[in-house]
């Protein structure tokens, strides 16, 4: 029940989720499906990790929940990133960016 | 703002618990059911579809506790449930509950009890305004010994220094008497100089405190006025407003009562609580005057005490009184020296030290070796009682090693399971602390009032009331203890492997747990030695001094003492004494009445170089002033001689008796009868004749063997009496029968007034207190060191025989005989006892090394005592192990083998 191919890498799926919320907001199941459909298979959300992510963010005040009413009349949780999660998830793309480009010259490097 | 959040969030969780709970159901149920339809896309059936989806998600209630882990309201949450859940166990197995809560309480509650009095006596602030800016100085002769300081010099000092706020001397305070209507109350008494209050910053409860003014030094003439504590302000006064302006007679003088100093105030020395202070220019017995003549005449101090201004330090007090004090020194000398001891005077030096902010303390100088041996052995039951308490529990650990295991296979943590283990534990030290305060509350005030009644004082206040600090230390002993005994088997449980425990409980762990308890077992044991040795010494330490005759009879003696009505004081002449003798003699049971100067037993008394007269060598004898029929009344025989009479008065020749070993130092050869003495320098104490000889006796301290004394008859030592006197009587009846009746003819006689009446052996209870607080608690706790290892071992090899069912089965069933099934259990008791003794008795030598100063007529390797423990720990051990190893012979084969 790990994620399949690839674990992620330890704190990334908070970034994989505000990323996927920066474009419009979306339910649990949405979110797993677009990072599984956006990284080609590699990365499978489970919903193990997936809903204490979302806890964590909403406390940390960068998603909050909305409740939408759907289409066979009943209601959905959605997410939508805050003023917050959205500054937060810029500065993680840019410590991000650093990273992978520091880690991708070590590699090259030998 | 993002803290808020949390804690919102959190609350919510916690106080909306079914909504929240609803909405994550709800969303759950969501995304189950998008997955679902999102597999139908891919074309599988509705029921197909279902099941791959639960199965990509798992378990759902591990989802919901993933989400219910986030945020601090789990850790709230889980602690709820680790106490439920600790309750639940604790009240399951109620007989264990109630052992273990009350060896702990015994253990925090004496530790505590102990610790309560070192913070009253030793660790706490004097209740005055900042104690940490006062500094006390005094003056040392040239041997750097210390030398009081005169009211002249604090007043020179005073003048002209300019590092404090203010200064003040106090003389000695001494145990005095207040006088109202005929009522006499015993008091502390402090002599102050007029700053005394200003300086220490307290204030009035009611009234005014003593003033410069009111003390007249150099200007004015003194006042008589007295302020009280509050204390005895509530004792005497019940708190009456009245009290202020009333006039009482202070050692026979009047003085007017103008305040009452603050609550909680007692004075600069711990244990020696002021219950009154009057001016130092207004001591009774002297006539007042004022001047500066008259300042010298006053008794010095003891100290000076002087409160540094803001912003001035300690050397910079030291260096400014060290620049002034050549000059003080010169304008001070007293007018009346001769020039040797001028030129003493002028070469005594000024010593300056901050003042503790403790206080001195004379009760803390004698109390505190006892008081940290005390304290040494409550830590040791505390310790043992939680090895005790670990062996207890971990037994339990193996027992609730197949549900551990379980709830490890249903994915609960292990650190979860050690933790709610840890609760357990901390929820039964709680409670033991809990109860522990009480013990400790009365066992505090229990040990205060074994040490404050010393005889003829008035009680000593020692606040022992829980502070901040008790508190806190009992419930830092309590979180240890908790640690100590909980924590092995809080991880024995935890380490319960989920295969094996589905299984049967394994083997292997089974015997790690038993090593483990036997270590521990083996630990409690090599405790308890050393407490029960030193509890052993102290208990027949005391028993001796019981039991062994101290060459004179205590019993059946009551004794007064007898202090002089105002004016009375000159009057009492060898008519009066031996009319007072001759009164009580009459009262029908009394057979036989006597005086002296110090009780028999009391500690005090007289010390003298006594050697035969023209020899010039002597040795170092107590010296006691005894009335006619002394030895008689307090049954000391006579070996040859005669005793005093009535005659033997000021005007008759000087006369004595010698104890037998002192006749025998003094005059080796020749007959001591006739021979002449002398005691001491006092030149009308020479060429004394010696008129008999009687036993050796403890007269001063039936502690202390005394065998060289030299008494010396009451009518020829006038003025070495006081104005009280001490009356021994021996009679048939009741004390206090005789006592009433002995102060009736007292009164009739008109001349003294019963200050304090005893019987003998009350008395000596009181002198021999130390020894008897010692021997009660070390001797309580060594008795329940024992119970405890008993009761440790007994559940130890219970565990064992329970553990081992199946192999004593088929020990059994192979033939082996109930002596040897009986023998191999309790070989094994046996062992671990014997193993204790031997790392636990050379820790135990040094323990009774540490104590050796406390013990009397006793070796700290007295041979019987550690026979008797040794002895006394194998019983244990085989008693402990008797019951457990009848049980294992009792093991049916047939049943033992099916049991798994």
């Amino acid at each position: 029940m790990t994620d399949r191919a690839t674990d992620l890498v330890q704190g990334t799926l908070d970034m994989l989720i505000l990323k996927t919320l920066a474009l419009e907001p979306m339910h649990g199941y949405g979110i797993a499906l677009r990072i599984e459909q956006i990284s080609k298979g590699v990365f499978r959300v489970n919903a193990g990790s997936l809903f204490p992510a979302f806890r964590r963010l909403e406390r940390a005040g960068w998603i909050k929940p909305q409740w939408n009413p759907t289409e066979n009349n009943r209601r959905a949780k959605y997410y939508h990133l805050t003023e917050r999660g959205r500054k937060q998830l810029k500065a993680e793309t840019d410590a991000w960016g650093k990273q992978i480009a520091a880690i991708a010259r070590i590699m090259e490097a030998s | 703002m993002a803290l808020l959040r949390k804690i919102g969030g959190g609350l919510r969780v916690l106080f909306q618990k079914t909504q929240v709970e609803r909405e994550m159901d709800e969303e759950l149920n969501d995304y189950l059911d998008a997955a679902m339809k999102d597999k139908m896309r891919l074309g599988m059936n509705r029921k197909e579809a279902l099941r791959a989806a639960r199965v990509e998600m798992g378990s759902v209630d591990a989802v919901k506790e993933g989400i219910r882990t986030v945020g601090w309201e789990s850790t709230l949450e889980s602690l709820r449930q680790d106490i439920r859940c600790g309750l639940r166990q604790l009240r399951r197995n109620p007989g264990f509950t109630v052992v273990a809560v009350l060896t702990l309480a015994l253990g925090i509650g004496a530790n505590t009890a102990v610790f309560s009095v070192v913070d009253a006596l030793i660790l706490r602030n004097l209740p005055v305004h900042d104690p940490s800016r006062l500094v006390g100085f005094y003056t040392v002769n040239t041997g750097g010994q210390w030398s009081g300081i005169t009211v002249p010099q604090i007043q020179e000092i005073n003048r002209e220094q300019k590092v404090f706020e203010g200064v003040f001397g106090r003389r000695y305070p001494n145990h005095s008497n207040v006088e109202e209507h005929g009522v006499i109350w015993p008091i502390n008494l402090g002599y102050i100089t007029g700053s005394y209050y200003s300086v220490l910053g307290v204030k009035p409860a009611v009234g005014r405190l003593i003033s410069p003014d009111d003390v007249g030094l150099s200007r004015g003439a003194p006042s008589p006025v007295a302020v009280i504590s509050y204390d005895f302000w509530q004792r005497r006064y019940a708190g009456a407003q009245q009290a202020i302006g009333k006039t009482i007679l202070i050692a026979g003088e009047p003085f007017t009562i103008i305040g009452v100093t603050a609550k909680g105030f007692f004075g600069e020395q711990v244990g020696f609580s002021l219950d009154v202070t009057i001016p130092i220019t207004r001591v009774p017995g002297q006539v007042e005057k004022s001047g500066r003549a008259f300042e010298f005449e006053i008794p010095g101090c003891q100290y000076a005490v002087g409160r540094l201004r803001d912003g001035v330090s300690i050397e910079q007090a030291k260096a400014q009184l060290g620049t002034i004090w050549p000059a003080v020194r010169a304008a001070t000398v007293p007018p009346d020296l001769n020039p040797q001891q001028r030129d003493e005077y002028l070469a005594k030096n000024l010593r300056v030290d901050p003042y503790p902010t403790n206080g001195f303390s004379y009760l803390r100088d004698q109390f505190a070796k006892p008081l940290y041996v005390l304290m040494g052995i409550s830590c040791l039951i505390i310790l043992i009682a939680s090895v005790n308490l670990a062996t207890l529990l971990l037994a339990r650990a193996w027992a609730r090693q197949h549900e551990m295991g379980i709830r490890i296979a249903l994915g609960a943590g292990r650190w979860r399971l050690m933790r709610q283990q840890l609760t357990e534990s901390l929820l039964l030290s709680i409670s033991g602390a809990a109860l522990g305060l009480g013990f400790a509350s009365w066992g505090s005030r229990w040990l205060v009032g074994f040490w404050s009644h010393i005889a003829f004082n008035p009680p000593t206040v020692i606040d022992v009331s829980p502070d901040i600090r008790v508190l806190g230390f009992a419930t830092a002993i309590a979180i240890l203890a908790a640690i100590l005994f909980g924590l092995a088997p809080a991880w024995y449980a935890s380490r319960g492997a989920p295969t094996g425990a589905l299984q049967e409980a394994s083997y292997a762990s089974g015997r790690n747990i038993r090593r483990f308890g036997k270590l521990l077992i083996v630990i409690e044991v090599a405790l308890s030695i050393p407490l029960v040795t030193t509890g052993g010494l102290l208990v027949r330490s005391l028993e001796r001094l019981r039991t062994a005759s101290p060459g004179f009879d205590y019993h059946q003696l009551v004794v007064l003492q007898l202090e002089s009505d105002t004016g009375n004081k000159k009057s009492l002449d060898d008519a009066y004494y031996h009319a007072l003798v001759q009164q009580l003699s009459e009262i029908p049971s009394v057979r036989s009445v006597a005086l002296s100067q110090m009780l028999p037993g009391s500690g005090f008394g007289g010390s003298d170089t006594v050697g035969p007269s023209g020899s010039g060598t002597g040795v170092d004898a107590d010296s006691q002033i005894v009335s006619p029929d002394f030895f008689q009344t307090v049954r000391i025989a006579f070996v040859r001689g005669r005793d005093f009479t009535w005659e033997d008065n000021g005007q008759a020749p000087r006369v004595s008796l010698v104890s037998e070993s002192l006749a025998k130092q003094l005059f080796p050869s020749g007959d001591p009868i006739g021979q002449r003495i002398n005691i001491g320098t006092d030149p009308k104490r020479r060429r004394i004749e010696v008129v008999g000889v009687v036993n050796d006796a403890r007269v001063r301290d039936i502690r202390k063997p005394s065998p060289f004394i030299v008494y010396v008859p009451f009518l020829q030592e006038a003025e070495y009496i006081g104005y009280w006197t001490n009356v021994e009587m021996l009679a048939a009846d009741r004390p206090s029968t005789v006592l009433e009746a002995a102060r009736q003819r007292i009164d009739s006689l008109g001349r003294q007034y019963v200050f304090y009446s005893e019987t003998l052996e009350g008395t000596i209870n009181t002198t021999v207190s130390n020894e008897r607080a010692l021997a009660f608690v070390s001797g309580f706790f060594a008795a329940l060191a024992l119970l405890l290892a008993g009761v440790g071992l007994f559940g130890l090899m219970s565990y064992t025989v329970s553990q081992r069912t199946r192999e004593l089965g088929i020990r059994i069933a192979l033939g082996a005989r109930n002596r040897g099934v009986l023998w191999m259990i309790l070989r094994d008791s046996l062992g671990l006892v014997l193993i204790g003794e031997v790392i636990g008795f050379p820790c135990a030598l040094a323990a009774t090394r540490l104590v050796a100063h406390m013990l009397l007529d006793i070796s700290p390797y007295d041979p019987a005592t550690l026979a008797t423990v040794a002895g006394a720990v194998v019983t244990i051990g085989i008693v402990s192990g008797y019951f457990p190893a009848r049980r294992a012979t009792k093991v049916d084969p047939m049943v033992a083998l099916r049991y798994e």
